[in-house]
């Protein structure tokens, strides 16, 4: 009997100490409002990632100067490591452990996916910076507490061929890596360049990784298009460059819309000229994005090359903003006041949002076209944007 | 395409004949043997980028280099297992391998990186003929390599107790050879010979920790089309590797994403139709 008393009595102090700890930041002054970033730091995608958490810093740094509510923001970072499983578990530490008030972040698709599944059963304001992947976008497609930054595949393959089209591309070769990146985009490559009066001459494909690239191109070549328009991964862009140049292949233009791009491919004098689609670049005209551009300088001592950062940057800055005007944490009205966001920051595209196909709240749908000019990747499209004319037909070998 | 066959092939053969060595000496099959040849590659990235050094003027010290870096690995890993079953030694190379790729993440980050080397896209014409001039480079270095390695086995007195012990072990110790120092050597030999063709690589490609591993497939379906410890095999066997990818990509509609099942699709035909290689 007294062993069951005292089971009960230790039963009861663990039961007040779970209650009370929820209140603890309440009785202090000025408690942090927390948000949850799930990210990927290491692995992979880590220097995407990494960038982000740049962003995120940067904007913390703005947003505490003057805090929501009176309250300082805290945000605590979560690897994902680019793997689904690490992601889930991830948000299963910040909303029972860390009680977090807004999850941010987010990357690849594989890894949001992951993420959503648990957000479904347990919603939280979630404003979400990644993946581009249609099916998750279907996953949360009820979701009002569900904003999304990042354009999904759809918007991707639309200003691809919007920008070919204002280029004055009317013939293409598609060469796409023999996966579900590649194989993806030729499924959706068809209706876009017929929408936008653009013939898909030649469809090859290559696997990702391989170091001979030149049989591919030789038959790329042949078919003579306008242009070329290379799905493929940041490894396969050196291979490219080169056995473009070796083989004698220059059309009016070769666009590549890899993930990201090499490093050091900016003094690689066999990629000059070569186009590709992003978010942003550093060479962003808009005043925003200098402005931008300068205070990451200042604080990290390096260029900002992935849009990743300003992303990231957009994504808390936003987040903040909508805290402020909805004057409390209640996830109705932390939607709502998400919901009339109007923000133009360093993207340097206004920022609200809207219905999508499948979604309640997309943010941006539309990405910008640049070209690798002498090292730089200067904006060539659209013309509000652009920092620099195109150079169509480029002048590969030339 | 033979000229481009030809050419990767050269490539081919200084990738595998390293773990043809490995195998037809020791007896071990590498998984890591990519990871040394990825690790050689971004040691020619370094010299670049931090000093300017042009990879092909790097390829004596990183021989060194990676060589010694395979003498630790042999050293503290590998000669604790070398009478263990099969099954530990290969989970032990597939262990460093991961340990290899790992770390590369941590000192350069999963980024690819780009030697920017004046010559990287010039090309050389031959008659009608346009022939990339790195991947000629590589390809005369490669073979020169190659056949460096064979006249060594064939006719040095080191390269004769290699021999002898991937003959017969216990009889190559009865008759004075240091089996163990042999060993040791073979598979340093084995990972420089990796980390000179990661070197070459960064003439051409861009380098990354994730590159191993395409090397260590390729290098292990030539040294099984050559036969199993056939070091002499291993350059027709790339012969037919690069030549049968060359065609496959070129006139098979679609053929890229094929190009790379062709070396499983060889492994499957030699060991069906003849286990003990093509050129045994």
């Amino acid at each position: 009997m007294r062993q069951y008393m005292r089971v009960t009595a230790v039963l009861l102090v663990l039961a007040a100490l779970a209650v009370a700890a929820p209140f603890q930041p309440a009785l202090g002054q000025a408690a942090p409002i927390k948000i949850g970033a799930i990210i990927p730091l290491t692995g992979p995608v880590g220097v995407s990632g990494q960038a982000m958490q740049k962003g995120y810093t940067l904007a913390l740094e703005e947003i505490n100067r003057n805090p929501p509510l009176g309250r300082p923001l805290e945000v605590i970072f979560e690897d994902d490591r680019g793997d689904p499983p690490t992601a889930a578990a991830a948000f299963q530490k910040l909303v029972t452990r860390d009680r977090i008030d807004i999850l941010v972040g987010g990357l690849q698709s594989s890894t949001s996916i992951a993420v959503g599944a648990q957000v479904l059963q347990r919603p939280i304001l979630m404003a979400w910076t990644g993946a581009a992947f249609p099916g998750f976008e279907q996953m949360l497609r009820d979701a009002d507490w569900f904003f999304h930054y990042h354009p999904w595949q759809y918007n991707n393959a639309d200003s691809t061929w919007g920008f070919l089209r204002a280029a004055g591309v009317k013939t293409v070769t598609l060469a796409v890596e023999d996966g579900p990146f590649g194989s993806s985009a030729v499924v959706e490559a068809g209706p876009f360049a017929r929408n936008y009066g653009i013939t898909i001459t030649s469809n090859e494909t290559f696997k990702t990784g391989s170091p001979d690239l030149t049989p591919m191109l030789t038959k790329v070549k042949a078919a003579n298009a306008d242009a070329l328009v290379f799905v493929g991964f940041d490894q396969d862009l050196v291979p490219l460059a080169t056995q473009s140049r070796q083989v004698g292949y220059a059309p009016k233009l070769i666009l590549a819309a890899p993930p990201s791009w090499p490093i050091g491919f900016d003094k690689l004098a066999a990629g000059n000229y070569f186009a590709g689609m992003a978010l942003w670049t550093a060479e962003n005209g808009h005043p925003a994005s200098r402005r931008f551009v300068q205070r990451y300088r200042e604080r990290f001592k390096e260029e900002p090359t992935s849009y990743w950062a300003p992303l990231a940057y957009t994504n808390l800055i936003t987040v903040a903003d909508a805290i402020r005007r909805a004057g409390s944490l209640d996830l109705a009205k932390l939607s709502a006041a998400m919901k009339a966001t109007d923000y133009e920051g360093p993207i340097g595209i206004r920022l609200t949002f809207k219905r999508s196909i499948y979604g309640k709240n997309q943010g941006f749908t539309r990405l910008i076209a640049f070209q690798w000019q002498n090292g730089k990747q200067v904006v060539v499209w659209p013309e509000q944007v652009a920092g620099g004319k195109l150079f169509y037909p480029a002048p590969y070998g030339r | 395409m033979v000229i481009f066959g030809v050419l990767r092939s050269g490539l081919y053969s200084l990738a595998a004949v390293g773990l043809a060595l490995s195998v037809g000496v020791i007896g071990i099959v590498n998984f890591a043997h990519g990871e040394f040849l990825m690790l050689g590659a971004f040691l020619g990235y370094w010299l670049f980028a931090s000093y300017g050094v042009d990879p092909l003027l790097a390829i004596p010290a990183g021989a060194v280099g990676i060589f010694a870096l395979g003498a630790a690995a042999y050293r503290s890993a590998i000669r604790r297992v070398l009478r263990a079953p099969e099954l530990n030694q290969m989970l032990l190379t597939f262990g460093l391998s991961i340990f290899f790729q790992n770390l590369a993440i941590i000192l350069w980050s999963g980024d690819p990186r780009v030697a920017t080397v004046s010559y990287k896209a010039a090309a050389v014409s031959v008659g009608p003929l346009v022939v990339g001039l790195p991947q000629l480079v590589v390809f005369v270095l490669a073979m020169t390599l190659t056949l460096a390695l064979y006249a060594v086995l064939g006719r040095t007195r080191i390269g004769k107790a290699m021999r002898a012990v991937a003959q017969n072990r216990l009889g190559a110790s009865l008759v004075g050879i240091e089996v163990d120092r042999v060993y040791l050597l073979a598979f340093g030999v084995s990972t420089a010979l990796a980390g000179m063709a990661g070197l070459m690589i960064t003439l051409q490609l861009s380098v990354s920790p994730f590159m191993g591993l395409l090397y260590t497939l390729k290098a292990f379906a030539i040294i099984v089309i050559a036969g199993l410890g056939n070091i002499n095999g291993v350059i027709y066997a790339s012969l037919v590797l690069g030549l049968s990818e060359a065609f496959v990509e070129f006139y098979v509609p679609g053929g890229g994403g094929w190009a790379e099942g062709v070396f499983f699709l060889l492994i499957l035909l030699v060991l069906i139709l003849r286990p003990r290689g093509l050129f045994r």
